[in-house]
């Protein structure tokens, strides 16, 4: 079997911004807002990320809690595109209806489609997600579905109009960077058209570029960031490493050889075999 | 009219309220803040709180923005 064509990287002029779902970013970082230190601490981080938009999730409220008002304030004031999850919906019923119940309060479309099927890996239920996908998409939404790394569901999600298909790296939270590069590689390779983002289990700025150079269109993170020792600082460490892997990406990187090659010339080499 | 006995967010609640807004008033929400309904798990949008009946035994959920990942 021959081996397929790498992914092409797109001319250089039509790199400098990416879309999703209709919107043109410039930033290919997408970034949670949990388990920051403080608000104050997650507001620097967001600016020193660069990023366009922001995950939020839902909980109960309790009305002596004064509710969720001032983060949300606090978000909204950052300027960013909002992504609300469905994180801890596990049915394709509970994520529709908490779909719902985000775009009413946060007055977009936008859906990051999570439906756990294990509570130990948190793995997604594909079959749910995909069932969840469909129903969505049909209501309006622009769905950015958590998934594995499993090509056929990929494909189905990409499919039944997925705005952004987002396998996972590893388990969410785990910062164990990509198990299974080569299934992130033909994800890529098998799905040119999608627009497809590495959503969890990235650690470190390194993980970022790994799948950044593949040409993965951005990346989620959230753990790898609010759980650092400084949080702003890795959050521009991210940004950098994004940056350097979509930077070669672009650049098309050399094939790699099974031998070794001299990279100064030995032609006119002195001494050569000299007895 | 009867109290209605029902859950809200999990806890059982006895109610006077006939209807969603009326719960939602009657235990301390305020009614512009960001924040969703759900009655037995189906949405209940935003619009249809002051009419929407309140049955016992109905498990209502009001949802608010939290951090996220």
């Amino acid at each position: 079997m021959q081996n397929p064509e790498p992914y092409a990287a797109p001319a250089a002029s039509d790199t400098a911004t990416w879309q999703v779902a209709g919107t043109t970013l410039s930033s290919r970082m997408l970034l949670g807002t949990a388990h920051y230190p403080s608000l104050q601490v997650l507001a620097d981080a967001v600016l020193a990320s660069g990023t366009e938009v922001l995950t939020v999730g839902l909980r109960r409220l309790q009305p002596e809690s004064g509710g969720g008002n001032h983060f949300w304030q606090r978000v909204q004031s950052l300027g960013c595109q909002v992504l609300p999850n469905t994180a801890g919906c596990h049915s394709a019923d509970e994520a529709f209806n908490l779909a719902l119940m985000a775009r009413e309060i946060f007055a977009t479309q936008w859906i990051k489609l999570e439906v756990i099927g294990d509570d130990y890996t948190l793995q997604p239920d594909l079959s749910a997600t995909l069932d969840a996908a469909t129903r969505l998409v049909r209501e309006g939404f622009a769905v950015f579905a958590y998934t594995t790394d499993d090509l056929v569901t990929a494909q189905r999600l990409h499919g039944v109009g997925c705005a952004a298909v987002m396998p996972w790296a590893a388990p969410i939270g785990s910062g164990r960077g990509p198990q299974n590069p080569y299934a992130l590689e033909t994800l890529r390779r098998r799905l040119p058209d999608a627009v497809l983002v590495v959503d969890a289990g990235l650690g470190r700025p390194s993980h970022a570029a790994q799948v950044m150079e593949l040409g993965f269109d951005a990346v989620l993170l959230n753990t790898a960031v609010a759980q650092a020792g400084d949080p702003v600082r890795m959050a521009r460490a991210f940004a950098d490493g994004v940056s350097a892997g979509r930077a070669a990406f672009e650049s098309t990187p050399m094939p790699e050889r099974a031998a070794a090659q001299a990279s100064t010339p030995t032609v006119g080499m002195p001494f050569w075999h000299a007895p | 009219m009867n109290p209605l006995d029902i859950h809200v967010n999990g806890q059982p609640v006895r109610t006077q309220a006939a209807q969603l807004q009326a719960l939602l008033l009657e235990r301390g929400h305020d009614l512009n803040a960001a924040m969703a309904c759900a009655i037995n798990n189906c949405f209940v949008p935003r619009v249809q709180w002051p009419q929407q009946a309140l049955q016992a035994g109905d498990r209502v959920d009001v949802i608010a923005p939290i951090t996220g990942g």
